[in-house]
């Protein structure tokens, strides 16, 4: 994990461009990076890092090290023209109402990663060309009350990993704001062989070399970033980019950005193992009095240098710059995937001490030190790792391993237990590990917040203290809550339950569907009719054949008699050819 | 004049040999000359140690070294570049001088003809699969067409993989099997629709009221005396056999497809159970120990707990990962059944016993029912248990991880223990 | 002096340790029903699928000097069928015709839009070679039957 943070940290540094100045933010953060790590400790890191970061340097030849070629005709890759496109800005607008996060300790500090509760939704939609999406979170409200607005607008809202978000305490939920904002208007600059320099707001633009599939592009510093840069063939048609350097310093200056810091890093190397630093201090004062001194973070000569590679035989470039932009925004609340069960819930995290486990406030409540591979919580006080399944002994302040086959938990504290192998029944336990009944379960599932369990060839509704409520007269359980109503079923006819297990719409239909928005489909004499949650009918469509729902632009139902000869919308209406 | 003879003999063979060995002098790094991952690694730390400018990783983990160095060869055949990890090495040649098709054959030459692999593009591929090493060879066509007109720049691949060396006998045990001039495989084929079966073989209970219609009967053979097969047919339900019921049975020679002998189909319309037999002699070359010298086990009163005891011994050996000691429970059953088959293969061994690993490596408890009813075969001298509460004899536990195992058992005169044999 | 004769030409037969690839081609125009299949493919690589026999290492199947592509050989009611594919080469296309032609015959043809079927039919077996045309003209081989007449 650490030597993944050290080549990422690295290749940051790498990238980052435009930010010219002394003492840059990011060197900063690098630098600070090392704050409380012993000497020995840097030496043994660096030692290792850099072998890898040799290798590693080797997969991106291809990309970073990019050469100045002729591409044929035939071999030309392109890309779309420059063009904004917000058509997706108002559903982008829509999409948080059901954003979640995951929250995970670790050496006292928070990390959340962002997801949407509909598992089909991995990240939020892309928007088009001169589109950007931002973040920020405006409040956090913890689960013992405090809520926290300051000095939190930096943390990331991130869909794909997870980043750091400030203190090790339970997260209920928190408020983001949404924000979108597009080019209204921009202007073109092209400068091209015929054309090479260009005046553009009171600084120029010059291609300083155009040469097969190369550009050499200058801007004055005074001129903003370009929201897009695209070359353009002999024909007129948009190259597609393949690989692009920033620099504040001239091309020829830098042997290759990889290189130099490789060489940087041996320097490091050498005087680590030289033991030339008494401690740690001292080894990050020379990294800020020299890390400096390295070109990319040099830039004195006024003017920001951009190289590209294409795909093709470059003959001109277009530099779109942003002149009015409008934004958007929207306020959404994510919420802590993980439900609260009880306020003596305990939650575990990893520090290079051992295991603590922390209270809702955040307050150590037990330390189990000596243990060197993380746990993590499956439910209640049911911990695992890769090889054991455990139980926290609050009493002994312990972890007991438990030498069982499978554990699962459900939503409503309630954990299955099969003891020896997958065919085994099913024994149901409580947070302190206590049998809340004596029976054993064929199946237990949850639907919705339901829990029931299957025995006996009987289905039981099952409480969080181990009471059971017979679902009589019904042998299979659908796996949907939607409008306080469950699909059930005897033998051969459906009708549908409610969450207390009482049948409110008989089983008296051949086929039914799942409740959505107060209505769904049955069929019964024949043919297909739409009834709503009291068993109603709304209608008769007629047709004796159901297709596969379909969906609106809002994503609501759309449902298809017939094989499309009649087709209905979510609230019952015949939707015209 | 012998003098003279032999001195000719020499200059020209040595002519002939520094003509063509003069490529193999500057071939230094051959990759064909490691068995095992080990020699393998030792051949990358040689190459790095005599190229030190190439800076080859041979320290890490993961370790990955690609290599386009002068010198590296497979038999003789130049390599262009090289692909070393820690678990497999994958050689490319390069596309001229016919080096694929040059590989190919130094390849044949070792290993054999074989057939080769269905591929759904051009390229033709071959996988040699020993104890010791995979090699996945492909050529990759360049200006060649195919096998019979491969071009000079039609390139080879290959990936050579070593498998893991086990010492223990249960892994090796094709090295001890006898092959024979015959090779009976007697197998009973039962033709009826839908019933359940219970067959037993000279007293013992192969098959207790199952729907199988096929048994291998070498296993349960231990002698050339007559052998007597019977058949109980019982209905799926439970009630009467359907009024077209008819049922047929062939004892045949799987080998030579020859009917040992039959019972020709009869109607068994009516009736609520159905018994037939089936007599034959088998002729096999090897007859095992078996429960030949086992004692009657219906005189034996601690049965049970003796039964309790070599589970147990069972479970001790996996969760401990003793080697010797799983050795000693499962070898005879395994030998004998390899030898009647004469199954020389060697992944047969090698798959049981990583089997045997797969329960080792991922169990933390075993469970042996204790509630259990016995059968005794072979005139008392065979037991089969059958498990009342659990779904078989011992199981065993890891995380999200579980195995079952059951046994025929007997006791060889002698001993005080029960063994496993079947 | 005779000793290391002896070596030198021992060491250089060896790390010539070769297949003889030549001396194991078959050809199959030598098949007959009476051709024990096993044995005459003894050193060859083949498989079984459902019961038919395959070889398909162009390296050693011939037909009157023709490289065959694959062979599968199949037992039915009418006796042993051997069916060989070819390399869709129209000069291997225009031999075969030439030389069954020679041997057996002018052929039964039924030509069709996008195929040409010849029949030759002989007392020991019956020869079917069909090819895929393209306006008329041969673009790839089907198969070539040849089936044994039992007695």
């Amino acid at each position: 994990m650490k030597k993944l943070l050290f080549i990422y940290i690295t290749v940051v540094i790498c990238g980052c461009s435009n930010s010219s100045k002394k003492e840059s933010p990011e060197l900063n953060e690098f630098i600070a990076g090392f704050d409380d790590k012993p000497i020995e400790e840097i030496k043994e890191e660096v030692n290792k890092n850099i072998k890898q970061f040799e290798s590693f340097t080797k997969f991106f030849d291809g990309s970073f090290a990019n050469e100045i070629k002729k591409i044929g005709k035939e071999d030309e890759r392109y890309e779309q023209e420059f063009k904004i496109d917000t058509t997706g800005v108002s559903k982008s607008l829509l999409q948080f109402d059901n954003v979640v996060f995951s929250q995970e300790f670790e050496d006292y500090q928070s990390s959340l990663s962002f997801g949407f509760k509909n598992p089909e939704k991995r990240k939020p939609l892309e928007l088009g060309q001169g589109v950007s999406q931002t973040f920020v979170p405006k409040k956090i409200y913890y689960h013992d009350k405090e809520v926290k607005t300051d000095s939190i607008a930096n943390y990331e809202v991130d869909f794909i990993f997870s980043d750091n978000w400030g203190k090790a305490k339970m997260i209920d939920s928190v408020d983001v704001l949404f924000k979108v904002d597009y080019l209204k208007d921009y202007d073109v600059v092209e400068v091209s062989l015929d054309n090479p320099v260009v005046n553009y707001q009171g600084g120029e633009i010059r291609l300083v070399k155009a040469q097969d599939n190369y550009a050499y592009i200058t801007l004055s510093d005074t001129i903003g970033s370009a929201t897009e840069i695209q070359a353009y063939n002999e024909d007129g048609k948009v190259l597609d980019n393949s690989g692009s350097s920033n620099n504040g310093i001239a091309p020829d200056d830098s042997e290759g950005i990889f290189t130099e810091m490789l060489g940087y890093l041996k320097q490091i190397q050498k005087k680590l193992n030289n033991d030339d630093f008494k401690n740690t201090a001292e080894f990050q004062e020379y990294l800020r009095k020299n890390l400096n001194v390295l070109g990319f973070f040099n830039d004195n000569d006024g003017v920001y240098h951009k190289e590209y590679y294409y795909y093709g035989t470059v003959n001109s470039v277009k530099l779109y710059f942003a002149k009015e932009t409008d934004t958007r925004e929207t306020l959404f609340r994510a919420y802590n995937v993980k439900p609260f069960i009880s306020d003596a819930e305990l939650f575990e995290m990893n520090t290079e001490d051992g295991l603590v486990f922390l209270n809702n406030k955040g307050e150590t409540e037990i330390s189990i030190t000596g243990l060197d591979q993380g746990v993590a919580k499956i439910g209640g006080d049911f911990y695992e790792d890769n090889n054991y399944f455990y139980h926290l002994n609050r009493s002994k302040k312990s972890l007991d391993t438990l030498l069982v086959y499978d554990i699962m938990t459900f939503d409503n504290g309630i954990i299955g237990i099969q003891p020896e192998q997958k065919d085994d029944d099913i024994a149901l336990f409580n947070s302190d590990n206590e049998l809340i009944n004596n029976k054993k379960y064929w199946n237990v599932r949850e639907v919705g917040a339901i829990l029931f369990g299957y025995r006996n060839e009987k289905w039981y509704i099952i409480s969080a203290q181990g009471e059971e409520r017979l679902v009589s007269g019904v042998n299979r359980v659908g796996d949907k809550l939607s409008d306080d109503r469950i699909l059930v079923s005897n033998d051969s006819k459906y009708g549908f339950i409610n969450t207390k297990g009482a049948i409110v719409i008989p089983a008296i239909y051949d086929d039914a569907k799942d409740f959505e928005q107060g209505i769904t489909a049955v069929k019964i004499d024949g043919t297909y009719k739409l009834i709503d949650i009291q068993g109603e009918i709304l209608l008769d469509t007629e047709e004796d054949d159901i297709n596969f729902f379909g969906e609106d632009s809002d994503g609501n139902r759309i449902y298809k008699f017939g094989y499309g000869a009649k087709s209905y919308n979510y609230k019952g209406d015949l939707i015209e050819k | 004049m012998k003098t003279i003879y032999s001195l000719i003999i020499v200059t020209i063979v040595l002519l002939f040999s520094s003509c063509t060995n003069k490529k193999k002098l500057l071939l230094k790094y051959d990759f064909s000359k490691a068995n095992s991952q080990s020699e393998m690694d030792s051949l990358l730390v040689k190459i790095g140690k005599e190229n030190k400018d190439f800076d080859l990783d041979t320290v890490s983990f993961f370790k990955l070294n690609e290599i386009e160095i002068d010198g590296m060869h497979y038999d003789g055949v130049p390599v262009k570049k090289a692909l070393l990890s820690d678990s497999y090495t994958f050689l490319t040649t390069d596309t001229i001088n016919y080096y694929g098709k040059k590989l190919l054959e130094v390849i044949e030459a070792k290993k054999g003809l074989i057939n080769s692999e269905n591929t759904y593009n051009d390229d033709i591929q071959f996988i040699w699969k020993t104890e010791r090493e995979d090699l996945d060879f492909k050529l990759n066509l360049v200006n060649g067409k195919h096998l019979a007109a491969i071009g000079d720049k039609d390139y080879g691949e290959l990936k050579i993989t070593f498998k893991p060396i086990y010492d223990v006998p249960l892994a090796n045990i094709h090295k001890k099997i006898k092959v024979f001039d015959v090779k009976p495989k007697y197998v009973l084929n039962i033709r009826s629709y839908s019933n359940k079966y219970t067959v037993i073989l000279d007293d013992i209970v192969i098959a207790e009221n199952s729907k199988y219609t096929e048994h291998n009967l070498n296993r349960y053979i231990t002698d050339g005396e007559l052998s007597k097969l019977k058949i109980i047919v019982i209905p799926i339900d439970n009630s009467k056999f359907d009024k077209n019921g008819t049922f047929a049975a062939t004892i045949y020679d799987e080998t030579t497809k020859q009917t040992i002998t039959d019972v020709q189909r009869t109607s068994i319309a009516g009736k609520s159970s159905v018994e037939f037999t089936l007599d034959f002699t088998p002729k096999l070359p090897w007859y095992p120990k078996a429960w030949n010298n086992g004692v009657n086990l219906r005189k034996e009163k601690n049965l049970k707990q003796k039964v309790n005891t070599l589970y147990k011994r069972i479970g001790d050996a996996i969760l401990s990962k003793d080697e010797k000691a799983i050795n000693d429970l499962f070898y005879q059953k395994q030998f004998e059944k390899q030898q009647l088959d004469q199954d020389v293969n060697f992944e047969t061994a090698r798959t049981y016993w990583e089997s045997l690993k797969q329960i080792q490596n991922n169990s933390y408890k075993y469970t042996i029912e204790d509630n259990y009813s016995i059968e005794f075969n072979a005139n008392g001298r065979l037991i089969w248990t059958y498990p009342t509460n659990k779904t078989d004899m011992i199981i065993f536990t890891g995380k999200e991880f579980s195995e079952q195992m059951n046994f025929y058992l007997y006791q060889p005169e002698g001993s005080n223990e029960l063994k496993i044999i079947r | 002096m005779y000793r290391i004769t002896v070596l030198l030409l021992f060491a250089s037969f060896f790390s010539y340790a070769q297949i003889d690839y030549k001396s194991l081609i078959k050809n199959l125009e030598e098949i007959t029903i009476e051709t024990n299949l096993n044995e005459y493919f003894d050193e060859l690589p083949s498989e079984n699928r459902y019961d038919d026999l395959v070889l398909n290492d162009e390296r050693f199947l011939r037909f009157y000097s023709i490289i065959v592509d694959k062979v599968s050989f199949s037992s039915g009611w009418r006796g042993r069928t051997m069916t060989l594919k070819f390399f869709d080469e129209s000069r291997d296309y225009e031999s075969i015709k030439k030389i069954l032609s020679e041997k057996y015959g002018e052929p039964e043809i039924d030509q069709r839009d996008n195929s040409i079927n010849y029949e030759w039919k002989v007392d020991e077996k019956e020869l079917s070679l069909n090819v895929n045309t393209e306006d008329g003209v041969f673009k790839s081989f089907d198969s070539l039957d040849v089936i044994f007449n039992t007695k």
